[in-house]
């Protein structure tokens, strides 16, 4: 029965006891263990003047109710007073536009037009071409081109003079070489093994890619079966796990205050049905553990459960080590691309 | 569409917390006044649908998300103002405190601009926008536990970060004396 608290359940529970996000129980044990333990005391004061001092921090860099000078001029001129003049431009398009269409469809009824007037043979035996001196498309380079002649039998053009050597050479030559490096460099993923430090088991089971490279961010399988990559989503969803575990190892075993707050948080973020679809994704080998977890935190979000219970699932996460191998499955993995 | 009006009053109203809120994250307060700035001009013209009712935090979310991409786009050391004393902070009965908050403002100002960012925006959220962690669960789209744990974590570094030895010899080595910020 766990009426005292340790320094690393004061530790694990810190944010909870300064945001007062605790249970009236587990901060009464949480204060109880302050008040005898110096190091724990210095811990929460640093940790709560260093909340304080980043809301003043932030604080400091603006004029408290004022805005910086030219602010509000800056904006207006790219909204209400820019309005007519982005409708004045968005009506000139439309009129634009307008006069283009009426254009080509004339274009478009004088070519039918002219087609239609050939005589009928002429469209269907072949004869002698019709030709028409007409201007060369874009040439390269006009200087060496006389005349050029459309053959609307052939529908080609006929060129009185010769092309320049470069004039049909592609251009970007020498592209397709700068993309192959583009994907090496975007394939080849650098991988470390997490769990240095614990024991064999739990570092075997703990064979998580901590890079940011090996982390698909969609979740996908990798094709490496010594090292799966684990998407930033499951590592979140296991560090949430993990904390939850951590948080019921620490609670109060004559209450369901503790139960309650982790119910809420694991309700909230459905962390057994995440655990679930997390497991599909994780080697063979991880997936007992996360089933473990899925299990106890489906067990606490649906009850029903007795102080007794309560006590088995915290025997039962104490005895495996669950939350410290759920911590380092995720990989503790934060970066900026997790926001 | 909004009004001129309520324009200038949002902006009012908003624009100077939204710069703290951007430059606590991004570190550049020009910067962040470009993207204040920019957060309004989308306002304006594609407001959320929800209405007034959801300014606040649809400009906040904004604010957030484009800080956070300058901060990746740039990566450039911080440009921010020379603190001005915060009142709250002050205590007339002992005039050598503001001397002493001043040099712990900077020395947190510091230890700040070593964070990386998610353990900077979360911090921010929490300390100086006061959500609840629901609030900062939705708006950084993380689970709660990860709220909590991400939190935990960004306490302990700024402490570590804030007990670190200066680096520039100018800067005072003393001991940082959390105990003065105790609640009473």
């Amino acid at each position: 029965m766990k009426r005292s608290m340790d320094c690393t359940d004061i530790k694990v529970l810190l944010s909870g006891l300064i945001d007062d996000e605790l249970g009236a129980e587990t901060r009464h044990l949480a204060e109880r263990h302050i008040a005898e333990c110096r190091a724990c005391r210095v811990l929460v004061d640093e940790a709560e003047a260093a909340h304080q001092l980043v809301a003043s921090e932030a604080q400091a860099t603006v004029e408290p109710g004022r805005l910086p000078e030219g602010f509000v001029g800056s904006v207006l001129s790219r909204t209400v007073y820019d309005e007519p003049r982005r409708r004045g431009q968005a009506g000139s398009w439309v009129n634009w536009l307008g006069w283009m269409a009426a254009a080509a469809c004339l274009v478009l009824a004088v070519a039918i037009w002219a087609l239609d007037r050939r005589p009928l043979t002429g469209r269907l035996a072949p004869g002698p071409a019709p030709v028409a001196k007409a201007p060369p498309p874009a040439a390269p380079n006009p200087g060496m081109i006389q005349t050029a002649v459309y053959n609307t039998t052939g529908r080609s053009w006929t060129f009185d003079g010769e092309l320049p050597p470069d004039a049909l050479a592609l251009p970007g030559a020498g592209e397709a070489d700068s993309h192959a490096a583009i994907e090496d460099d975007a394939g080849s993923t650098a991988t470390r093994l997490a769990g240095a430090g614990r024991n064999a088991a739990d570092s075997a089971a703990a064979m998580i890619p901590l890079e940011s490279g090996a982390v698909t961010e969609d979740g996908a399988r990798s094709d490496s079966p010594a090292a799966p990559p684990i998407s930033r989503r499951d590592a979140e969803t296991l560090d949430a796990a993990a904390l939850l575990l951590e948080w019921l190892l620490a609670g109060d075993d004559d209450s369901f205050a503790d139960i309650e707050s982790i119910r809420r948080v694991a309700e909230y973020d459905g962390l057994p049905t995440r655990l679930a679809e997390a497991r599909d994704r994780l080697a063979p080998a991880d997936r007992p553990a996360v089933f473990a977890a899925e299990s106890i935190l489906w067990r606490i979000v649906h009850g029903p459960l007795s102080l007794d219970d309560v006590r088995d699932l915290r025997r039962t996460v104490s005895e495996s080590d669950l939350a410290a191998k759920l911590e380092v499955m995720s990989g503790r993995r934060e970066s900026a691309g997790a926001l | 569409m909004i009004s001129e009006a309520s324009l200038r009053d949002w902006m009012d109203k908003l624009g100077p917390r939204l710069i703290a809120l951007s430059a606590g994250i991004c570190r550049d307060r020009h910067q962040a006044e470009e993207i204040v700035q920019e957060a309004f001009v989308k306002l304006w013209r594609n407001p959320p649908d929800a209405g007034e009712i959801a300014y606040t935090s649809w400009l906040r979310r904004v604010v957030t998300n484009s800080s956070i991409n300058a901060l990746q786009r740039t990566r450039r050391p911080g440009a921010l103002p020379e603190f001005s004393p915060d009142p709250a902070m002050r205590a007339p009965d002992r005039p050598e405190h503001e001397v002493d908050v001043q040099e712990d403002l900077q020395r947190v100002r510091a230890a700040m601009d070593r964070l990386d960012a998610p353990k900077r925006t979360i911090l921010i959220l929490r300390a100086f926008e006061q959500l609840s962690y629901e609030e900062i669960a939705e708006h950084l789209n993380i689970p709660l536990g990860t709220v909590m744990s991400r939190l935990n974590r960004a306490r302990a570094a700024l402490v570590d970060e804030m007990k670190r030895e200066p680096e520039r010899a100018e800067e005072a080595p003393r001991v940082f004396r959390f105990e003065r910020y105790k609640p009473a």
